[in-house]
């Protein structure tokens, strides 16, 4: 490999001096990013990797022996009866679980997605942003409250069984609520948005004259879609089914939730082990091994040309694919369906979440005089609102040179890097985290809501990440050519250029920066100081001793103040461009 | 700049540029290209796709550097210099024009980008518009515009800042016939009216030699020849080039005796004549290959003043003329170009016996 | 413009991760979610003139986890009693003997000498409760004072059950049913209660916290639940009757206890005599639902409180047990049937 040349010697000083500007920009522009990571994704982590080599302490902990046991334990079991090792399926049962919901999930996701993101990227711009912002809005709503929601929807008594029953189709209550089918609908429910958006990226620069080539070409409708659209929208796909894959794999309030507990996934079974198991070493050896798996995964995509450049650009033509608006109308109805729930229920009189009894603004009241519930929706605001910014800046500084600059050795490892805290299931990164910051708080003193900030824009980096670098690939790089050919420095390409044709990408990615944010527990739960009680947080302390519709009020008075927000955000928008023109 | 000699617009001495780790493992993009193109000049880079026509472009443009050699642009060197420290513009082949900016804020780009005050830009904008007829679409969105439209706005982008050399890539070739006959006379006027150097980039032979000053014709990284259009097209050196440039008829022969850059030539036909001599292939040994332009053929009346004879195998027509395939008894074929006379007539059918006699000076011996 | 948003947002980064000012007078309490009377802590704020914060945990693990790593910056925890034992035994907690106390007068003496703090020098009751199950009566009419009804359900209950997702609830009334002892490391024995689980799992619906949901949405029948839950519950399904099994049943005790190196220790104390009062005692129990552990409370509770069967346990019901903690190595047998009961 470090052979030297013949012709080395003689390179042009010119490429040298090229090689070496690109190693600038490239290094200033990828470190605040990785270092972000590296410091708050990668440092905890290496942790847990110490510990999975250790024995457990008593009572929680970790013994600092070296011992491999916890590694042997995956596979192998002591027998209770005769002490003899024996293979034991137990645990790779519970991974060939997660990983199957995984891939259901993902591939409904996709199914429902696809079809939404297209139909959407096909509507004329000032309806495609109404539509995006429409899908987005229940995000607004924590997750733990809108599973509840669901909850009410599916359960025997809920609304989907009792309707059914009055109309006379069935006259006993189809057990819809603790299955592998209910915790599918919540996952993807849940996971939806991580699917849309990076697809939307990607359809919204596809070239629509080449659908008509295709057509032209004798192919027919759904030839079209399947030689020509979802190939060119490969970027935005790969990403959405990253997005959607990894975290569900992982995912352990959901199942909880809605599979009614029977089951483990692996994230209840490292939660176990965090917990109640005490047992810390055999938890971080389970959460290496399935990031292992999680990371191969992703490498196996980098190298299968998930990286292609297409060329495209824009028309205002639609194509129309039959089938496609009623799933996007679909999606948003299923979206909306627990929301309206929550909204209807935030003014319901009785105290039970469950049982409708008289209109009333009782919980609006009891919420407008309960501090706790004020004080954590604001720290959830604040929280979600910086870590935003910050990891959208750091991603988009991150995407331009995993896209922009030639391909360099070390590339697929800095992306790997990126996408780190997408790899660890939360509770390893919420222990790993919680671990590292105690040093660092003993060792320095500071104190503060720092850190919860500092962990949340780790975590949102990746998210922010993935629809940015998709509208990156899309992009004509010949656009930001012209542009240094007409005098344009690269700060003024970035700002006059590249920045306003990839603000669709960095929307989206903003978007769901926010969403990912507003929406975590565990890794709040732990990170979390004093008085840094975040919305879901305070839902989570609720649920072990039964949920009050004051929640409802408060999540319904949270969704009305982002309709406005994002309504004012969109207005705004739309009056600035006006005026350009 | 201090000589008064007039300077080369751009002089590329000894470029090469390879993609990938070194020559034997990446691949020649362009190798070791000497070229000299003159102030004021419209001149032509032809070539097949993959002939290195527009590498060269661009690392005269700067988006890529030279792995070895040099480029001056008016005497300086551009090594080292990024794209937008040159004062040179492109023209894409995709226009790359911004979707995000009207007509004439993209137009403006590269003005605003060079700093010039705002009351400046103004009236280049409106001049520059004035120049390609696109003043009443100033304020359109690039993506409604037709792509002859787009073409001119792209051109004037490029023409605003005043480059001193504006680079052309392949530009028309997504244009209509007729669109692009039009941009041809209309790329001609707008190099002698603004004395700006151009340096075209296309495949299509035809509108090299309609619009250049002079062309090069390339081929796998090497330029091959560069000459006017009538030198390159009445006296090819190589085969590539003449085969590449119109049509032709390529005869086997063999030299009889040389003097000079004429050579006296039999072939294998049996007619023994003049042909032209490429400069330094004095060893090119006995057998060559000697071609002949198709319009140089003509149908002679009888077998005396005949320099081939052979049967018609095949007629095509073309509106302006027709072309005879014939087939001799040395089992070559040549083809004659005929003007049409009279309306759709022909005066010979398939299967006649024909002779022909070859216009003078109209051979040229090629090399390979 | 894009400059001056950055440097706001910078301004705010810092501003928040250098913390709040601390000013004299702060309490940080760190307590199981939804348990704290919030006129209860108002009551403190004003009669101290301290600032309290509070946040809430959803298990006693999650709650050794941050504060075990230190640097947490809370003063109160409320742990469990085998937590408490844990927890002391890790020195973690303060000593700060609330038995020299002048409030510890109050303190009902059967709750003084405990097994998880002997003489209480670290921590005082908070609240205290059993963990049963509660059934409706309409759909099974015999005698539910038996755990038989979740591990042998009649045919009417089979598939109307909810499970507390425990390990430790869950195997402990297990080992009830077989009479087996508990923290129990015979391997026989465990088999027994490993297969016995796996064939009572199928009659079981769901394995979840969310007892009181479970139960008012006519999800299932019965419940695993503990005694303040089922009391809720019944509120809204009248029909549900809490049961005290004859094979016997888990009694818990929160414990106000403070951290070692709380930033905040004299507030803290006072916090800790505070809770000692009834007037305290009485408001936690009716914001909570569960009997608390200090003479002279009952008077202020609500009368609801005082007459439910759930809280005032009936003469035939045996004593509830309080089980410590066990050893590492039940824990790892307990965990590996709990994996293999959940696979």
């Amino acid at each position: 490999m470090t052979k030297p040349t013949a012709t080395s010697s003689q390179l042009s000083s010119a490429v040298i001096a090229e090689e070496k500007r690109l190693r600038g920009t490239r290094y200033g522009l990828l470190a605040p990013g990785i270092l972000t990571i590296f410091i708050i994704g990668i440092m905890p982590l290496s942790i847990v990797l110490v510990y999975s080599f250790l024995k457990p302490g008593d009572f929680g902990g970790v013994t600092w022996e070296l011992s491999f046991e916890a590694y042997v334990q995956l596979l192998f079991e002591e027998d209770i009866f005769d002490e003899t090792l024996s293979f034991t399926t137990d645990y790779l049962e519970i991974f060939w679980r997660s990983v199957g919901l995984g891939l259901v999930t993902t591939i409904a996701c996709l199914l429902v997605g696809f079809p939404t993101a297209y139909f959407i990227a096909t509507q004329p711009p000032a309806r495609r942003n109404a539509w995006l912002f429409l899908i987005t809005i229940p995000f607004w709503t924590n997750l733990l409250i809108r599973t509840y929601a669901m909850l009410l929807i599916l359960r025997d008594q809920g609304m989907i069984n009792l309707s059914l029953i009055k109309i006379g189709v069935i006259d006993r209550a189809l057990p819809l609520l603790y299955t592998d089918f209910a915790v599918s609908l919540g996952l993807v429910y849940a996971y939806l948005p991580f699917m849309v958006l990076p697809i939307f990226a990607s359809l919204e620069k596809l070239d629509f004259r080449l659908v008509e080539a295709g057509y032209d070409l004798y192919a027919t409708r759904f030839r079209v879609l399947k030689r020509i659209i979802i190939p060119l929208a490969k970027p935005g796909i790969a990403a959405g089914c990253i997005l959607v894959l990894i975290p569900s794999l992982g995912a352990y309030i959901t199942p909880a939730l809605l599979g009614g507990g029977k089951k483990l996934m692996i994230g209840n079974l490292i939660e176990l082990q965090f917990g109640q198991a005490r047992n810390w070493p055999f938890g971080s050896a389970i959460a290496l091994v399935l990031m292992v798996l999680v990371m191969l995964s992703l490498l196996i995509y980098l190298r299968s040309g998930g990286r292609k450049g297409a060329s495209a650009r824009k028309s205002i033509d639609l194509k129309y694919q039959p089938g496609f608006s009623q799933i996007a109308w679909f999606c948003i109805v299923v979206l909306y369906a627990p929301i309206a729930v929550l909204v209807l229920f935030s003014f319901n009189q009785n105290r039970s979440v469950t049982v409708w009894t008289e209109f009333s603004f009782d919980w609006y009241v009891k919420a407008a005089q309960n501090e706790g519930i004020q004080h954590a929706a604001w720290v959830s605001l604040e929280v979600a609102f910086i870590a935003m910014v910050i990891s959208t800046i750091l991603a988009t500084m991150a995407a331009l040179v995993t896209t922009r600059t030639p391909p360099y050795r070390g590339l697929n490892a800095a992306i790997t890097v990126i996408n780190q805290p997408l790899m660890v299931p939360e509770v390893v990164t919420a222990v790993a985290t919680l671990i590292f910051f105690a040093i660092i708080k003993q060792a320095t003193g500071v104190t503060g809501i720092g850190y919860l900030i500092a962990a949340h824009t780790a975590f949102c980096i990746p998210f922010a990440y993935m629809p940015i670098r998709a509208r990156l690939e899309d992009m004509d790089l010949s656009l930001e050519q012209a542009a240094a050919d007409l005098y344009a420095p690269p700060f003024k390409v970035f700002r006059r250029v590249t920045l306003p044709l990839m603000m669709p990408g960095i929307m989206a990615g903003a978007m769901l920066a926010f969403i990912v944010s507003l929406d975590d527990v565990i890794i709040t739960l732990f990170v979390a100081g004093p008085g840094e009680t975040t919305l879901p947080l305070y839902i989570l302390g609720q649920i072990r001793r039964g949920v009050t519709p004051e929640i409802n009020a408060v999540s319904t008075l949270f969704l009305g103040i982002s309709v406005i927000l994002v309504t004012l955000i969109f207005l705004f928008g739309t009056n600035k461009n006006k005026g350009k023109q | 700049m201090s000589d008064q000699t007039a300077q080369a617009a751009i002089d590329v001495r000894n470029t090469s540029k390879i993609y990938g780790r070194d020559r034997e493992h990446g691949v020649v993009a362009l190798d070791q290209v000497s070229l000299t193109i003159e102030d004021n000049e419209f001149f032509t880079l032809l070539g097949p796709s993959g002939c290195g026509k527009t590498t060269l472009l661009r690392l005269i443009a700067g988006f890529e550097q030279p792995t070895h050699g040099e480029i001056l642009l008016f005497g300086e060197h551009l090594e080292g210099l990024p794209p937008y420290q040159r004062p040179v513009n492109t023209v894409f082949q995709h226009y790359a024009l911004f979707p995000h900016m009207t007509v004439a804020e993209n137009i403006s780009f590269g003005l605003e980008m060079l700093e010039r005050p705002a009351a400046e830009i103004k009236p280049v904008v409106d001049e520059v518009l004035g120049l390609v007829q696109m003043e009443h679409l100033a304020d359109r969105k690039t993506d409604q515009l037709s792509g002859g439209q787009q073409q001119r706005v792209a051109l004037a982008r490029a023409l605003a800042p005043r480059p001193k050399v504006l680079l052309l890539d392949e530009p028309l070739s997504a244009l209509d016939f007729k669109l692009r006959k039009e941009m041809q006379v209309e790329l001609k006027r707008l190099q002698s009216e603004t004395g700006i150097t151009f340096i075209f980039v296309t495949h299509d032979q035809e509108e090299a030699l309609a619009m250049s000053d002079r062309v090069a014709v390339m081929r796998d990284g090497l330029i091959l020849q560069v000459g006017d259009p009538s030198e390159i097209y009445d006296r090819p050196a190589k085969r590539f080039v003449a085969d590449f440039i119109g049509d032709i008829n390529i005869l086997r022969g063999s030299v009889v005796s040389s003097q000079g850059d004429k050579a006296r030539v039999k072939l294998e036909t049996g007619y023994e004549g003049e042909a032209g001599l490429p400069a330094g292939a004095d060893d090119l040994g006995n057998r060559v290959s000697v071609a002949i332009r198709p319009e140089q053929l003509s149908f002679a009346d009888n077998a005396i003043a005949a320099d081939l004879s052979g049967s018609i195998q095949h007629i095509s027509y073309f509106g302006s003329g027709f072309d005879y395939e014939v087939l001799m008894p040395s089992g070559e074929s040549v083809t004659l170009q005929v003007q049409n006379r009279g309306a759709g007539q022909h005066d010979y059918a398939i299967g006649d016996e024909v002779h022909i006699a070859i216009g003078a000076n109209s051979m040229q011996i090629l090399s390979d | 413009m894009k400059q001056k948003l950055l440097t706001t947002i910078m301004a705010t980064c810092l501003t928040f991760a250098m913390g709040s000012v601390q000013a004299a007078g702060e309490l940080h309490i760190y307590n199981w979610g939804n348990y704290t009377n919030p006129e209860m802590i108002e009551k403190f704020e004003k009669m101290h003139d301290v600032k309290v914060t509070l946040d809430g945990y959803d298990s006693n693990e999650t709650m050794l986890a941050k504060v075990e790593q230190g640097g947490s910056g809370y003063d109160i925890v409320v742990p469990g009693d085998y937590m408490i034992a844990i927890m002391i035994k890790k020195g973690l907690l303060e000593k700060v003997e609330p038995n020299k106390m002048s409030n510890f007068k109050n303190v009902d003496p059967k709750w003084v000498d405990v097994y998880w703090d002997k003489g209480r020098n670290y921590s005082i009751p908070y609240q205290w409760g059993t963990t049963n199950f509660t059934v409706d009566k309409t759909v099974y009419k015999g005698d539910i004072n038996t755990l038989a009804l979740m591990f042998d359900p009649p045919e009417e209950l089979k598939g109307r059950i909810n499970m507390l997702k425990d390990m430790n609830d869950v195997i402990n009334a297990g080992l009830r049913y077989l009479g087996y002892p508990r923290c129990n490391s015979d391997k026989a024995q465990l088999k027994e209660l490993n297969s016995m689980l796996v064939k009572a799992k199928a009659n079981w619906r769901t394995m979840d916290y969310s007892v009181i949901e479970k139960l008012t949405s006519k999800d299932v029948d019965l419940s695993q639940s503990w005694n303040g839950a089922a009391k809720r519950a019944r509120k809204d399904r009248p029909e549900l009757a809490y049961a005290y099994p004859k094979e016997g049943f888990t009694g818990w005790m929160d414990n106000v206890a403070v951290l070692k190196g709380a930033p905040n220790l004299e507030n803290a104390k006072l916090f800790m005599n505070f809770m000692m009062t009834p007037e305290a005692a009485a408001m936690t129990s009716n914001f909570a639902n569960y009997a608390n552990g200090i003479i002279g409370s009952e008077a202020m509770m609500n009368a609801d409180l005082t007459a439910a069967p759930e809280i005032v346990m009936p003469a035939s019901a045996p004593a509830p047990e309080f089980v410590p903690p066990c050893a590492q190595e039940v824990t790892d047998l307990y965990s590996k049937i709990w994996t293999n009961l959940n696979k």
